[in-house]
């Protein structure tokens, strides 16, 4: 146990609570709890937007990605970039002309009210729940090789800081424990990059030489770094799980609702370069240096090994762990504090967008037909956050030692093949109709979820079947065929006259 | 609201084809990922590194554009 990363912990959960105070005296209205009431500019929301992608699956996840499966990890880290550039050219503007809370404001300009919004509502939750259990279980790991203490309390934990920033504070503490940990994160990547390379009298061949020999010694592969193989994919393994993150990305509601927190398309577009920028920095710095130290200095080592013979505290761990070689006890229990400050950046932004659904979606617009009063539907909010909180907690348990990464391709899966589709047509097709959004986003939701449960995630890894039923890992690129087929099909078979022939949205216009 | 430039989706259409290089490439031809290019990095190095860096410049450039 490490006294000093237990401060370190403590000093970011105090922070994180300080935040939270400060917002709640400033969440007054619907408009305040959703969206901050539109007062966030545009850096300060690029910083938040960083700050809410790069999650466990980014500092814990892609390092551990490349420690166990080498160059193959390069389609996690490239695929959020290719997601904001398409985020910036395709959708800032009309996200942030068009919709008012949630991504749904923008569904339901064209398209029947309540029948779309209870099922976005549907599809948000599905994919913010599973997005949210892959942050508890990545913390979960954490504080248990921290602290030593059970993982099951540490899940509790996390859910009890999320339910309370995100009960207490709103979109307004959300944004800036997002802004506060992604200048954490920047800070402690490049210190991080720093150090490794110093360790190496800034000599990459050395590193990389010693990777090398690790990975030759230790697993039989040599190259794993420098060549692809270790995610053993196929074509449409590899264009699904490809395809089903940048999609998956895009159609994410936690990161969807950042862009009507800023006042007007200019500002959501600088939101989107300045997070794209910052995420593009850490993922070098984690591809090309933490990653191969981790290999370099962690692979083999009789000190960083349980009695089992793997990495103490599993693989998900092994960015800490290099932080504690290169920098001693001091910058392990700061790189500890900022992957948790990390996770819990995340979990709020996340929780937010799956309440959001509930308390605005499906209550405020379909239970009370837009007649809700503002403090009713905040308190529902609160509500639907705790009961989130206990629903978190039983998937933490239920996922435990699972590669994070791994885990976050399956919630992009959901939103790749529900949210996205329904955004993007929306958006663009004047032709989709109600009942052809609402069969295909059933498919996509469907489909995603039986091949989830029906492939090696589920079946063998928590159902301990010895072999699965549908035989790939990755269901996205599956899902979003099917899910765009019916779509299309069913609105071309149910359009009304003259549709086909309508404007794409523009400026509210239906 | 300004329709997509051609500019934009031009752009947008490259960056695609580079990641769609990278998946078929880690599926179908592994070898000429590994193939050594510069600087001790190989073919895949420099397109991870591409689609890191150019998206950036592009984002940055496309900010000059009026909304």
């Amino acid at each position: 146990m490490s006294w000093i990363a237990i401060g370190c912990f403590l000093a970011v959960i105090a922070i994180t609570l300080v935040i939270t105070a400060f917002a709640a005296r400033r969440t007054h209205t619907a408009a305040d709890f959703y969206v901050a009431g539109g007062r966030i500019t545009g850096v300060q929301n690029g910083l938040a937007i960083a700050g809410d992608f790069m999650s466990a699956a980014t500092l814990l996840g892609t390092t551990a990605m490349l420690y166990t499966s080498g160059f193959d990890a390069a389609i996690y880290v490239c695929a959020s970039l290719l997601a904001f550039t398409f985020f910036l050219f395709v959708m800032t503007d009309k996200l942030r002309a068009l919709g008012r809370f949630t991504f749904v404001d923008i569904l339901v300009i064209r398209l029947e009210e309540k029948p779309i919004r209870l099922l976005a509502a549907l599809t948000a939750l599905v994919s913010a729940l599973m997005y949210l259990m892959v942050q508890v279980v990545g913390a979960g790991a954490l504080i248990q090789i921290l602290f030593g203490i059970d993982y099951s309390l540490a899940v509790v934990l996390v859910s009890f800081l999320m339910v309370l920033y995100v009960s207490v504070g709103g979109m307004l503490a959300t944004t800036w424990v997002q802004i506060a940990k992604a200048i954490l994160l920047l800070g402690g990547i490049t210190m991080l990059a720093v150090l490794t390379l110093a360790h190496f009298n800034f000599d990459f061949e050395a590193m990389y030489a010693l990777a090398h020999a690790n990975n030759a010694r230790f697993d039989g592969k040599p190259d794993l770094l420098f060549a692809p193989g270790g995610l053993q994919l196929d074509t449409l393994a590899s264009l699904s799980l490809g395809l089903g993150l940048v999609f998956g990305l895009i159609g994410s509601p936690h990161l969807l609702m950042r862009f009507f927190t800023v006042p007007d398309a200019r500002a959501a577009r600088l939101s989107a370069t300045v997070a794209m920028s910052a995420v593009s920095f850490v993922n070098l710095i984690i591809f090309f240096v933490v990653g191969v130290a981790a290999v370099a200095l962690l692979k083999g080592n009789p000190a960083f090994m349980d009695a089992s013979g793997d990495i103490a505290g599993g693989t998900n761990m092994v960015a800490v762990h290099v932080a504690r070689v290169v920098g001693g006890e001091v910058f392990y229990g700061v790189m500890a504090a900022v992957a948790f400050a990390t996770i819990l950046a995340v979990v709020a932004g996340l929780t937010l967008a799956a309440v959001s659904a509930i308390s605005h979606d499906v209550y405020a617009s379909v239970l009370r037909k837009g007649q809700a009063k503002e403090g009713d539907e905040v308190r529902v909010s609160r509500i639907s956050t705790v009961v989130l909180g206990f629903l978190v907690v039983l998937l933490g348990l239920a996922f435990e030692g699972q590669n994070v990464s791994y885990l976050v391709s399956l919630a992009l899966a959901v939103a790749a093949s529900t949210n996205f589709p329904l955004l993007i047509l929306a958006m663009y097709w004047p032709g989709l109709t109600t009942a052809g959004a609402i069969c295909g986003g059933i498919t996509g939701l469907v489909t995603t979820i039986s091949l989830l449960v029906l492939g090696p995630a589920v079946w063998v890894s928590v159902l301990g079947n010895a072999a699965p039923v549908f035989p790939s890992g990755y269901p996205a690129l599956y899902a979003m065929v099917a899910s765009f087929g019916v779509m299309i099909g069913v609105s071309l078979l149910t359009r009304k006259p003259g549709s086909a022939t309508a404007a794409p949205l523009s400026d509210g216009a239906g | 609201m300004a329709p997509i430039s051609l500019g934009a989706k031009l752009a947008l259409g490259f960056f695609l084809t580079l990641y769609f290089i990278l998946l078929l490439g880690i599926a179908l031809t592994p070898d000429a990922l590994r193939t050594p290019v510069a600087l001790g990095l190989t073919a895949g190095h420099w397109l991870v590194l591409a689609i890191h860096v150019l998206p950036v410049v592009a984002a940055w450039l496309y900010m000059g554009r009026e909304p």
